[in-house]
């Protein structure tokens, strides 16, 4: 086996997920981490802005930007002083038991539209649409305990979940909600012949040449980001009074000792 | 463990169950998102979102009907009385529409009066309950101008002594309201172009 080879097999398996449990192979031992599904907000919150999107596409629309799906992704070195932030594309897969439908239904349709030529957008937009949305059209069948990522320069975000298979992610939506979760994950790099990999390739591929994606031809990698940790940051007054009463007691501007903030 | 969409077929198909499966009169009012699918607005929602007018000795008989086709289903469902979460407007009783189309043999269909719901949701003011309101306008069930009439005389009625009313709040999120609705389509929740 070649030296790569070698390298690549002991960062793609030194973590395993059973039994809704991450255990992750350290030099040091092994450390569990307990995942879990991203909140029902959160969700709400990102089938929204995928069927917005979708709709947009199917319109021919100018996308100012897209935060459901660009958070700002965090990784960091053992030693760095900072992380290393990235807005990065994220998106989400099948349950194991149904990536094979879905992987199906996205990989027909990326071979349907390669029979065209990669600018024939318009003629190839209802196909590409309809794979998406029914993905998204079955929440139930989603994997909300993960979120998956492809690699592209293997720079900084490689290098630091090669170090430390650790990253926080930060999603911030429009006013005036500013809709806010922070995630902090355990990492599981992942190499093309992967389902999952292939279900992110296929889903980034169905709209590789619309204008809000820099075209991009090579993915070393993919990532799948397993949940153990949701922060809802979405901002809300601050109330000085006790909270716990649900009042708007306004306190004369102190804080009740023993002031709680309930999320 | 996400449920799966309530789609149109979902909600018509748990009404005439629980009309049948209930068998006693009442008024059954469809609330915000739930009004909005049965009505072909949008495609699907969360959660079936009611309230019920039902004769206090059957009120046990309609919710053990209501929650075993929930689960039966698979669908998650509120039953909530805007009413307990602010104070309602004026004439919020003879704004309720029936809802067209449902052939019930005992319960009667109705859609809650949208200002109210409008109102709650405001209160509420997470990101669907925005696009909730921009639907009610785009469909013409309120204008922006009865909006400002109604909630001129509810207002000074909102309390400071619940977090739900809090009058700042309401009046900035309801602020947020209209500037989305002078530049957002419904249901574009992306950053998006003038509409």
């Amino acid at each position: 086996m070649h030296t790569r080879e070698v390298e690549t097999s002991a960062l793609t398996q030194r973590l395993q997920v059973l039994g809704g449990v991450a255990q992750l192979q350290e030099p040091g031992g092994t450390r569990a981490f307990k995942i879990g599904e991203l909140p029902e907000e959160f969700v709400r919150w990102q089938l929204d802005y995928k069927h917005s999107i979708y709709d947009a596409i199917e319109r021919d629309e100018y996308i100012a930007f897209n935060a459901g799906h660009l958070p700002v992704v965090a990784t960091w070195s053992r030693e760095s002083l900072v992380p290393n932030l990235a807005n990065k594309g994220v998106g989400f897969t099948p349950k194991d038991e149904y990536l094979g439908r879905y992987l199906d239904i996205v990989e027909s349709a990326v071979a349907e539209i390669e029979k065209l030529p990669p600018h024939a957008v318009n003629e190839t937009r209802h196909l590409r649409i309809a794979a998406a949305r029914e993905f998204y059209a079955h929440p139930e069948h989603i994997d909300w305990r993960r979120v998956g990522l492809l690699e592209i320069f293997e720079g900084s975000t490689l290098r630091n979940l090669t170090e430390n298979p650790f990253a926080s992610v930060l999603w911030t939506g429009n006013s005036p909600v500013f809709v806010s979760f922070q995630v902090d994950c355990v990492v599981e790099v992942i190499t093309p012949e992967d389902p999952r990999y292939r279900f992110a390739w296929a889903m980034r591929r169905l709209f590789e040449y619309e204008p809000f994606h820099v075209v991009q031809t090579m993915y070393p990698y993919s990532y799948c980001f397993w949940v153990y940790n949701v922060k809802n940051k979405t901002p809300k007054r601050r109330y000085p009074g006790r909270r716990s009463d649900h009042t708007v007691n306004e306190g004369h501007g102190k804080i009740a000792p023993g002031a709680t903030t309930p999320q | 463990m996400t449920s799966a969409y309530v789609t149109r077929a979902i909600l018509a198909n748990f009404i005439a169950r629980l009309d049948r499966e209930f068998g006693r009169p009442g008024r059954l009012y469809l609330i915000g998102e739930t009004t909005q699918v049965f009505e072909g607005w949008r495609p699907w929602t969360a959660h079936i979102e009611f309230t019920a007018d039902i004769a206090s000795e059957d009120r046990t008989a309609f919710s053990r009907v209501a929650e075993g086709l929930a689960a039966e289903f698979g669908v998650s469902t509120i039953e909530e009385w805007p009413g307990d979460v602010i104070p309602l407007p004026e004439g919020h009783e003879g704004r309720a529409r029936g809802a067209a189309g449902a052939t019930l043999q005992h319960l009667a269909l109705y859609h809650f009066d949208p200002y109210s719901i409008a109102f709650r949701f405001i209160a509420r003011g997470d990101e669907p309950d925005y696009h909730l309101v921009l639907t009610y306008l785009e469909h013409g069930w309120m204008t922006v101008e009865e909006m400002k009439e109604r909630l001129t005389a509810l207002l000074p009625r909102f309390t400071a002594e619940t977090i739900q009313q809090d009058p700042a709040e309401f009046r900035r999120k309801y602020k947020g309201l209209l500037q989305m609705s002078e530049t957002v389509r419904a249901r574009a929740t992306h950053r998006s172009t003038r509409v």
